[in-house]
């Protein structure tokens, strides 16, 4: 009885509708999005599987490429959405301890291309495994939630066989330090199946 | 004098903290104790900024010994060959040494400032996740208040019973690992 609990658990589901997964993905009790808090400043970092990526950029039909050839695009790498938000109204992370424009802007310029530098996948041996992209998502929202778009490198393979995938943001602008988002290798290899792509 | 101003502050501390546990006692939940000062050198988080901060402190050193070394050098070889230069090679040379020594005094402030900033940052960021965290944790424990002993006198006794300190160490450190629950 156990054993056949155990088996079925292990399984990998599969899901029917769009909705129905992205319910499940924002779902904590998956694993694969981890939170973290400080200062007022929440911090949300959600895994995005390539089988997803491939699937929304297949349906915007902007692109030559093929199912498999998309597929094999974002396989090659790591997506994630990295979301900043305050608890307090007008207090973001665009915002927070500036006292002109001309830092105002530096922010801006910081956030837009400087994050690479604060957020990054802790390696073996103290390797520190940077974005090869990271795009400020939500720039000109009026709302007080920041999010960004990360795109992380598959080169260190052994990286990518060990339990855990730690991610740390070591804070520069918003005083809450240094924070951990490890997702486990089991929930990564847990993503149900994807049956509305066909 | 400096006696009795001390002796009047941890008084006045010890007659707010008794009112603190008489008034919190009367609220229902438990009003528990933690030693602050254990907690931050516990805290992962605090010792791997701590290693990062060291790391950052130990690269500007370099390249100021760097630079120093160059000046000292210089210094020496103007030294030995200070007989055998003309009066005008002799004024150029310590003009130049003088404008290099006045450069390193500037990068020394330089860096010391960099680096008590550096500290204080730090130390804000680790104080604010720790903030964060007690109070997330005291509200879901349903304790009344977790006062934080940090032997300034503010807490003069601590009965094992409401001493949380390891309860929060372990709680705090599993967070920073796992992330907020």
């Amino acid at each position: 009885m156990t054993i056949a609990a155990l088996a079925l658990s292990s399984c990998t589901r599969s899901i029917g509708s769009e909705t129905a997964f992205l319910k499940w993905l924002d779902n904590p009790k998956n694993g694969l999005v981890k939170k973290a808090s400080a200062n007022g400043f929440s911090f949300s970092l959600k895994f995005l599987p390539s089988e997803y990526l491939a699937y929304t950029e297949l349906k915007k039909g902007n692109d030559e490429k093929g199912w498999n050839e998309l597929l094999h695009d974002f396989e090659s790498s790591m997506s994630v959405l990295f979301s900043i938000e305050h608890d307090m109204h007008g207090i973001d992370a665009t915002n927070y301890d500036i006292q002109n424009m001309a830092a105002y802007k530096e922010r801006i310029n910081e956030l837009n291309f400087g994050l690479k530098q604060h957020l990054f996948i802790k390696g073996s041996e103290g390797k520190k495994i940077r974005p090869v992209l990271t795009t400020f998502e939500n720039n000109y929202e009026i709302g007080g939630k920041k999010t960004f778009y990360v795109v992380f490198p598959k080169t260190d393979e052994e990286q990518w066989k060990t339990e855990s995938l730690d991610i740390v943001f070591d804070d520069p602008f918003l005083d809450t330090g240094i924070s951990h988002f490890a997702f486990k290798k089991q929930h990564i290899d847990q993503i149900p199946t994807l049956e509305f792509i066909n | 004098m400096k006696e009795k101003i001390l002796f009047s502050v941890a008084g006045a501390l010890a007659i707010v903290t008794i009112w603190l546990l008489f008034s919190f006692s009367k609220t229902g939940g438990n009003v528990v104790v933690v030693d602050s000062q254990r907690v931050l050198e516990e805290y992962q988080g605090f010792l791997e900024a701590k290693d990062s901060y060291e790391a950052k402190v130990n690269d500007l050193s370099k390249s100021f010994n760097e630079k120093r070394g160059v000046f000292e050098s210089k210094t020496k070889e103007y030294e030995i060959l200070e007989s055998t230069l003309s009066n005008a090679e002799r004024s150029k040379k310590r003009a130049d040494l003088a404008v290099m020594q006045q450069e390193l005094m500037k990068l020394g402030t330089a860096i010391e400032g960099q680096t008590t900033e550096e500290e204080s940052k730090l130390l804000e960021g680790v104080y604010n996740k720790i903030n964060d965290f007690v109070q997330r944790y005291g509200k879901k424990k349903g304790y009344a208040a977790i006062l934080g002993a940090n032997g300034q006198g503010n807490v003069m006794y601590v009965d094992g019973q409401i001493d949380i300190t390891q309860e929060v160490i372990n709680a705090l450190n599993k967070e920073y690992v796992e992330g907020v629950q």
